[in-house]
């Protein structure tokens, strides 16, 4: 069983560089829906994630909605372990694999099959299960002997068909996916869909943060609206919509 | 499969909890060795890729540097060919591949940034990896000790098989300097170019091209205060056919033991907020 309970989390970035501190204060104030603000001791900090509480259960499809900089993709890395969030407390169970970034991680100078083999170590399997998964992934890709060539040579919508291919051969409990999956020509965006929906069925979990309502609406049930690293409405997926529309029909003063 | 990863409230030291995460990262880095051997082996190939030398260009030119040093300092310093070409060549390559270790070692995590914020491995697999490379490069370098050896007839003994605990022990120093200097290389950026120019400086200070039996006894402390004398010296006595010192190599295991311990600290202490900094 796969469960994922965050408990009074905060995350808050430090930034670090930049003498003209209250000018940059302003413009990420204005441009950004983070929160910018000067810490006690003079630093500046922007809180992407401000006491945020939150439980997923087993079999849970969660849609997280909110516009840039709302804090959707730091809490996805927050439950991915990769941001250690300053306070409160994350507790998962099952195993985790984040797709937030197909084309990470690609070495265009190696060739397609170096490529899968080091993204799959990357995805945490072993040798041999990258081996196992080798046709299931060759046969994917659909590219053929360009396999054993470097991945310089692929068109930008070969490498993204590779990238997908590996990316998504893993089998997670818990599967975090981010806005933009990103595939080439329209007759492999059907399979790649197709393939993202076996995906999906088979995790435990999904959280998907995205700004589309077109994909929020066919993975997931359950939608939660994101405001400047708060939790501000939690609710069924058509009710989380409707209310991140009217929302932004009419903006509340900042602050 | 549990993982809870619990978080605190900010407090300056190192709490037991910090320890445990930071061991955890560890092992399971070191009990799975495949990605970052993979990795490290990568960065070696790409290198020299499509070149038809290939990863000897690195054995010529620094059997080039070796012969060059070797003629100009020998003749300066009055030594004679046979003795000093393979004391300067040897240390020379034992400090290479420290020099590498140290400023490859600063980049450790910054370099990683990409795979550091899409998919949470352990932290110490990139340190690793710029480990494991910097001994594929080195191993390359064992041809020209070889034909050092071999065309200087160095007395091979059963002493000369003291280098493979000195290279292990090299390594692991290495690895602490890693970690340290890249946890501090991706908070305060200036520190891997303030480190490049201390590694360029060691170089001349740390008895590589002359011997540290050289210097007057006023200066001598120049040598003897050098931790990376001892760490050098231990791996380049035995390839030289030279008796091995008992008080060099404590010394020379003490200077790691400092080392993993401050890195494996700073580790514990800072290993939650590397991603934040990148």
């Amino acid at each position: 069983m796969s469960d994922v309970f965050l408990k009074d989390i905060c995350v808050s970035f430090p930034i670090y560089d930049g003498a003209n501190r209250s000018l940059k204060y302003r413009v990420l104030e204005a441009g950004t829906g983070g929160r910018v603000k000067p810490a006690s001791n003079g630093r500046v900090v922007i809180s992407a994630i401000d006491h945020l509480t939150l439980h997923i259960g087993h079999g849970e499809r969660v849609a997280l909605i909110g516009h840039n900089g709302a804090g959707k993709t730091t809490l996805l890395r927050v439950i991915a372990g990769i941001y250690i969030p300053q306070t409160g407390d994350v507790r998962l169970s099952g195993s985790v694999a984040p797709l937030f970034d197909t084309g990470f991680g690609m070495d265009p100078d190696a060739t397609g099959y170096e490529n899968i083999r080091l993204r799959g170590l990357y995805l945490g399997m072993t040798k041999r299960e990258v081996e196992a998964r080798l046709p299931d992934i060759e046969a994917f890709a659909g590219l053929g002997s360009f396999l054993s060539m470097p991945l310089r040579t692929y068109s930008e919508g070969m490498r993204a068909r590779l990238a997908f291919a590996v990316s998504t051969s893993i089998q997670p409990d818990i599967l975090l996916l981010d806005e933009q999956i990103a595939a080439g020509d329209a007759a492999f965006m059907e399979r790649a869909s197709r393939r993202l929906d076996e995906l999906v069925a088979r995790a435990g979990i999904l959280v998907l943060a995205s700004h589309s309502a077109e994909a929020v609406v066919r993975f997931c049930t359950r939608g939660i609206v994101m405001e400047h690293g708060k939790l501000m409405f939690d609710g069924p997926v058509q009710d989380a919509l409707a209310w991140y529309a009217a929302r932004r029909a009419a903006p509340e003063p900042a602050g | 499969m549990g993982r809870p990863h619990t978080a605190r409230s900010r407090a300056l030291g190192v709490d037991p909890d910090m320890v445990r995460a930071a061991a955890t990262d560890l092992l399971k880095a070191l009990r799975h060795p495949g990605l970052w051997m993979a990795i490290g082996w990568l960065d070696v190939k790409q290198r020299y890729r499509r070149s038809v030398l290939g990863p000897f260009w690195i054995t010529l030119s620094v059997a080039a540097f070796v012969l060059g040093l070797g003629l100009v300092y020998g003749s300066l310093f009055g030594q004679p060919l046979s003795s000093y070409l393979p004391y300067v060549g040897i240390g020379l390559i034992g400090w290479m591949l420290i020099a590498a270790l140290i400023n490859d070692g600063c980049l450790a995590f910054t370099s990683a940034d990409g795979a550091i914020k899409q998919v949470a491995i352990p932290l110490s697999v990139h340190v690793f990896r710029t480990v494991w490379r910097n001994l594929i490069i080195s191993a390359h370098h064992g041809v020209v000790i070889l034909f050092l050896i071999v065309a200087f007839g160095v007395p091979i003994g059963a002493s000369t098989l003291l280098v493979i605990p000195a290279l292990i022990n090299l390594a692991i120093f290495g690895a602490a300097l890693s970690f340290g200097f890249g946890i501090l290389s991706a908070r305060f950026r200036d520190i891997p170019l303030m480190i490049t120019n201390l590694v360029t400086l060691m170089f001349f200070i740390t008895p590589i091209i002359w011997r540290a039996e050289d210097l007057p006894p006023t200066r001598a402390l120049v040598a003897y205060l050098n931790p990376f004398h001892y760490l050098l010296s231990t791996f380049r006595d035995p390839l030289l056919g030279s008796p091995p010192s008992l008080l060099y190599w404590a010394i020379a295991l003490i200077c790691t033991l400092v080392a993993v311990t401050g890195a494996f600290l700073l580790f514990a202490r800072f290993r939650a907020r590397i991603a934040y900094w990148l």
